[in-house]
């Protein structure tokens, strides 16, 4: 098989039929649940059983770029859980000790992140991934938006969470801070042309993804709209059978009863 | 308590803001692209090349989650039918733009070559928009959720006491 064949096979056939997976294993029967497992595991051993190395292609490099990032992605998420869960809220498993744990384990990785940013940019066989740049301001430009929002969100919609919109503030602020000074300035690895290029690009696909995504939800709530206004009217339904009858009794009998006795 | 005028008003304060920052990051890249060296990425046929792409994929996986949710009682038709339809219709144009040579610089001039290349970079701004999500949110559901706050008095009053099991 050549190489434009395998990556059909390990990485855009999977990609494809992942909406699939996901729909098949939501399902409620379990035939269907079943087919649903089956098939991401199917779509996982296609993916992880690459026949060429990931720096021949790009499609490789794409998943290099996410491999790259799983370190610092999995410490935040374990920091999170770890803070959230040992919190004063009622379902906390963990003591409440652990909360300066699980803060520092995200405060670690930022930290690792910025390390990744500006003193090891991820690579593979010597060479740099080419994707990086594209990640990274998208990230930052990202984070800029959601929490502007955030904050935003903060303020409007809570009391007194000055202290919450405070801090998403400047989180917005410290993203935004930290876009401008890779255009402006650059990394060790990238010149600030590279960076800038990288942005520029990055607001045209952020922007396409947008407007191309919620126009087709949009024509797909249009759709289920169309089809319920067009279902016809319900006929008339059937009566209830002796044996219906008698089953409706007896229990509305039983607990209207109980209902007066107490 | 809020009326409806006060969600109304909620709204359109997130959504300037977001707008706000919006402009603002598009303003820092205009004037660092103003002061030049950058190279030409092509930041219009980057925006109908993801738009077209991400139409095209979404459609295709509702319509996979459609076909996958269906069951007997289920009438779909509608649903089923344009959801194929607007994903065959959104990758014709997208092939009708690239064979009339609209294409995004950065890949080969056929349309696997630019239908991959813009696949592989939306999936990426898409997994950095879910990270960021995921992070922010996870930072402000730990903060708010991290507030002391007094026992309610309320809770302390006799009526409330659902353990002893006197009515």
């Amino acid at each position: 098989m050549g190489p434009e064949q395998d990556l059909l096979l390990h990485f855009w056939w999977p990609l494809a039929a992942t909406p699939l997976a996901i729909a098949l294993m939501i399902g409620k029967d379990p035939p269907r649940r079943w087919a649903g497992r089956l098939l991401g595991l199917a779509i996982f051993a296609a993916v992880i059983l690459q026949p060429n190395p990931l720096s021949t292609s790009l499609e490789g490099w794409t998943l290099h770029i996410f491999i790259s990032i799983l370190g610092p992605t999995l410490l935040a998420g374990m920091g999170l859980l770890v803070a959230l869960f040992s919190g004063p809220i009622p379902v906390a498993p963990l003591p409440r000790g652990l909360r300066p744990v699980g803060l520092v384990m995200i405060l670690a990785s930022v930290v690792w992140f910025m390390f990744m940013l500006f003193e090891s940019r991820p690579f593979l066989d010597g060479l740099e991934n080419q994707w990086w740049l594209h990640l990274v301001t998208s990230l930052l430009t990202i984070s800029v938006i959601v929490s502007g929002f955030a904050a935003a969100f903060a303020y409007v919609m809570g009391d007194e969470r000055l202290r919450e919109t405070a801090i998403m503030t400047g989180l917005s602020l410290t993203a935004f801070g930290l876009l401008i000074y890779l255009l402006a300035e650059g990394t060790a690895s990238d010149d600030p042309v590279f960076w800038r290029s990288a942005s520029w690009g990055v607001l045209g696909d952020l922007a396409g993804l947008l407007v191309g995504g919620f126009s087709a939800l949009g024509l797909f709530i249009m759709l289920v709209w169309l089809g319920e206004k067009n279902q016809p009217i319900p006929g008339p339904v059937e009566p209830l059978s002796e044996e219906e009858r008698a089953r409706v009794s007896e229990i509305l009998e039983k607990h209207v009863l109980e209902e007066v006795s107490e | 308590m809020k009326g409806e005028g006060d969600a109304r008003r909620d709204w359109r304060t997130l959504s300037l803001v977001v707008i706000g920052l919006l402009v603002l990051i598009v303003l820092a890249n205009l004037r660092l692209e103003v002061r030049g060296e950058v190279t030409d990425v092509g930041i219009w046929s980057r925006f109908v090349h993801a738009a077209l792409i991400s139409f095209t994929l979404v459609s295709g996986a509702i319509f996979l989650g459609t076909m996958a949710l269906s069951h007997r009682h289920a009438r779909l038709v509608e649903q089923a039918l344009g959801t194929l339809l607007a994903t065959v219709v959104g990758a014709f144009l997208f092939g009708a733009l690239v064979d009339s040579g609209f294409t995004a610089a950065g890949a080969a001039t056929d349309i696997w070559s630019q239908f991959s290349m813009g696949t592989l970079r939306i999936l990426i701004v898409q997994g950095a928009g879910w990270l960021s999500i995921a992070f922010i949110f996870g930072v402000l559901l730990v903060l708010v959720t991290g507030r002391e706050s007094r026992a309610d008095p309320l809770l302390e009053l006799e009526s409330t006491e659902f353990t002893s099991g006197e009515e």
